[in-house]
């Protein structure tokens, strides 16, 4: 089995399974030379984006190791050991069940621990399995070839035509020397894999160094399981916050599922949180999400943004219901409605009737804030005012009746007309320009309506705006 | 009028401190008291909307909280929910909770939380159909929390026998409103002509329908005698000019 892909109307092969190898098929060579050594080659086309995401799925399932890994270049992913490697029972012990696991997933993976990515790098692709301790990646690299520097090709057949065919090689030279033959590029790479100059590794995103994790040596099946292991990792989570004093604006969970796919669930809080049974609860909800399917052997827990919260807060409301308890509920409905979906009114100065109110998130709401007279608003208002079909006795004055909804109703009361200006610095549209007339009206059976009249003389056009009460 | 919120807030205490003589019990002016605790189905339009506020605005007394769950088509069926309407009615924006769900499932559901909490006055919620094991679980998580749960059902909706009390509200010509107590748990039924006060906020009789007509106003704490049904084809008799 290999990958083709076409280069120059010929085709070549790109990526050669272990079997094709052992036919003695290289990458590189046209598909007809590689036909002439296994004839009975399957080939499928080679797709670059179909193995960046599976690079991607990989380096994301690798956050079950640490939570800061990157993929690197277009074949290997970087780990950030750092302060993780004794959870695990070594880097050694690490690296062993990282490969494994890999395995069972049907990956060959060749891996290898250094004090800098560079040198694992080089290792990884040139000696796996080795495991450099810092400081020592000067002589781990000695042996290995130039190519594990990730040189350009040119620059590496170069260095082939002067026979420096090892790292060690270069040891010895002068580095003003290599920066003149070869530009700053092998000195860089040179630096890094030895750690003289730094290489960070752009993570796959942002992680607080604040997680839980579990492992489990028997892969969870039952969701009842997830809940229960969620829940202890919740409870350590927010122990640590509570004794540095922080609380978290929400959670990310991570369940490793054993086919090497990775299940994902959020929630969010309206204010810092470290209430184990409030944010549990604010789970229950998205349980769904961590579905074990084959089952999950690893689970992490992160918080999402961390803030200063104040140790405990016991002020009493009325009911003797603490002012937490409404934040925790409104968590909760927001997690579950959505966070738009649950708000408070607030009036705003503007005299259009559907500008006079927005919503804001209910925590934020100002208190004693004026509204204007509401015996003469509705207590409903339409989003969208609905075109009716009204009737006046003369053009400027009240209508006599309407239809709404298939509906008419005859106007036994009319109040008006309450003039409302258009706010012509924030209308663009000439139709949204227009003044309003509006009436208060109501109808032989009691209904009360808010109607208004747009425009003028014939080309006036009647709208209901809003129902009172 | 110029708006005193403390002046108000103040009033609703008062009347909170005297209405505590009846645990539990709401006064109403001139409706029969209504049971703090428990499941309340108020049949009708927006005048079903606007009693539902008014109630809620007593039952907070200026300082609860309400919670209100409209159906996230209300904006553009039923009308969104206006704060200056609201305020009209007694009840204060800003101390009301609004969620708009977007399925019947999810508003019941936000109906109980809301009542488990223990956090509310009262809760509302806007429900096209309300089966009766909903309507159970409503009434028990209710009366579990002293809270008052307000159902808003559309007009001839089919109602439960489970809460404590069915109420109709349709708008009447003149600025009032037709309330009826179609149902009510050991209490009788009856119907009312009502204007809602704005000044004062609370309920100010217009005529009462049947047997009950003539009793003083004053004795709205009291459940009006049994049998007091609204009597078809009976003429309203206007009590003011």
């Amino acid at each position: 089995m290999a990958l083709i892909a076409e280069q120059a109307k010929r085709l070549f092969v790109a990526a050669p399974d272990a079997l094709a190898q052992a036919s003695g098929i290289v990458p590189g060579q046209t598909l007809a030379d590689a036909r002439a050594l296994a004839g009975d080659l399957a080939v499928a086309p080679f797709d670059p984006t179909a193995i960046t995401r599976a690079l991607d799925g990989i380096a994301q399932w690798c956050m079950r190791y640490t939570p800061a890994t990157a993929p690197a270049g277009d074949d290997g992913i970087f780990l950030d050991l750092t302060g993780s490697a004794p959870l695990f029972g070594g880097e050694a012990a690490l690296l062993t069940e990282l490969v494994a696991r890999l395995a069972r997933q049907g990956f060959t993976a060749h891996a290898a621990v250094a004090g800098t990515p560079g040198a694992a790098w080089a290792l990884a692709h040139f000696a796996p399995g080795t495991i450099a301790a810092s400081a020592t990646e000067r002589a781990a690299l000695a042996g290995l070839p130039v190519e594990a520097l990730r040189l350009a090709p040119e620059t590496v057949t170069t260095l082939h035509r002067l026979g420096l065919r090892t790292i060690g090689a270069l040891y010895d030279l002068s580095r003003a020397a290599l920066a003149r033959c070869f530009g700053n590029g092998l000195c860089r790479r040179l630096d890094q894999a030895l750690g003289s100059v730094c290489e960070p590794i752009s993570s796959l995103r942002e992680v607080p160094p604040w997680r839980e994790r579990r492992d489990f040596a028997e892969p969870l099946l039952q969701p009842e399981d997830i809940a229960t292991t969620l829940r202890r990792l919740i409870e350590s989570l927010c122990a640590r916050l509570a004794a540095e004093g922080l609380g978290t604006r929400g959670l990310e969970c991570l369940g490793f599922r054993t086919d090497g796919s990775t299940a994902r669930a959020r929630i969010g809080t309206g204010r810092p949180s470290r209430d184990p049974a409030h944010l549990a609860r604010l789970f229950a909800e998205k349980l769904s999400l961590l579905d074990p399917g084959e089952g999950i052997d690893g689970m992490v827990l992160s918080p999402i943004a961390l803030e200063p919260l104040a140790p405990e807060q016991t002020a009493l409301t009325r009911d003797g219901a603490q002012p937490g308890d409404l934040a925790a509920l409104l968590d909760r409905l927001a997690n579950r409605l959505g966070t738009t979906n649950v708000f408070t009114l607030a009036p705003v100065e503007s005299h259009r009737p559907e500008r006079a109110q927005r919503r804001v998130a209910p925590n934020t709401a100002a208190r004693n804030l004026r509204w204007p007279d509401g015996t003469r608003r509705p207590l409903r208002l339409f989003a969208d005012p609905e075109a009716i079909e009204a009737e006046a006795a003369a053009p400027e004055e009240a209508p006599l009746h309407f239809t709404w909804r298939h509906v008419r109703h005859c106007i036994q009361h009319a109040e008006g007309p309450e003039r409302i200006a258009a706010e012509w610095w924030r209308d663009a549209a000439p139709a949204a320009r227009e003044t309003r007339d509006y009436y208060r009206v109501e109808d032989e059976d009691g209904g009360r309506f808010w109607l208004y009249r747009q425009g003028a003389g014939e080309a006036s056009r009647w709208y209901l705006h809003g129902l009172f009460m | 009028m110029v708006q005193r919120p403390e002046l108000a807030a103040l009033k609703a205490r008062l009347a909170l401190v005297a209405g505590s003589s009846q645990a539990g019990m709401l006064p109403l002016g001139v409706l029969p008291v209504l049971p703090r605790a428990g499941l309340h189905e108020i049949e009708g339009d927006v005048a079903a909307s606007g009693f539902a506020a008014a109630l809620a605005g007593l039952l907070a007394g200026g300082c609860g909280f309400v919670l209100w769950c409209t159906p996230f088509t209300a904006l553009h069926e039923a009308g969104g929910l206006y704060g200056a309407g609201l305020a009209a009615c007694g009840l204060d924006p800003a101390r009301l909770i609004v969620a708009s769900p977007r399925h019947t499932r999810d508003a019941l559901w936000t109906m109980e939380e809301a009542l488990r909490s223990g956090i509310f006055a009262a809760v509302i919620g806007e429900i096209e159909m309300l089966p009766s094991i909903a309507a159970r679980r409503l009434q028990l998580a209710a009366e579990a929390h002293a809270t008052a749960a307000l159902v808003l059902l559309p007009p001839r909706a089919p109602g439960t026998s489970v809460g404590m009390t069915r109420w109709r509200a349709t708008s009447a010509p003149g600025g009032a409103w037709h309330i009826e107590l179609a149902r009510c748990r050991g209490g009788a039924s009856g119907t009312w002509l009502v204007e809602w006060n704005h000044a004062t906020h609370r309920f100010d009789l217009v005529a009462v329908f049947g047997e009950r007509l003539g009793a003083p106003a004053s004795s709205g704490l009291d459940w009006p005698a049994r049998g007091a049904n609204c009597r078809a084809g009976e003429t309203p008799v206007r009590r003011r000019a």
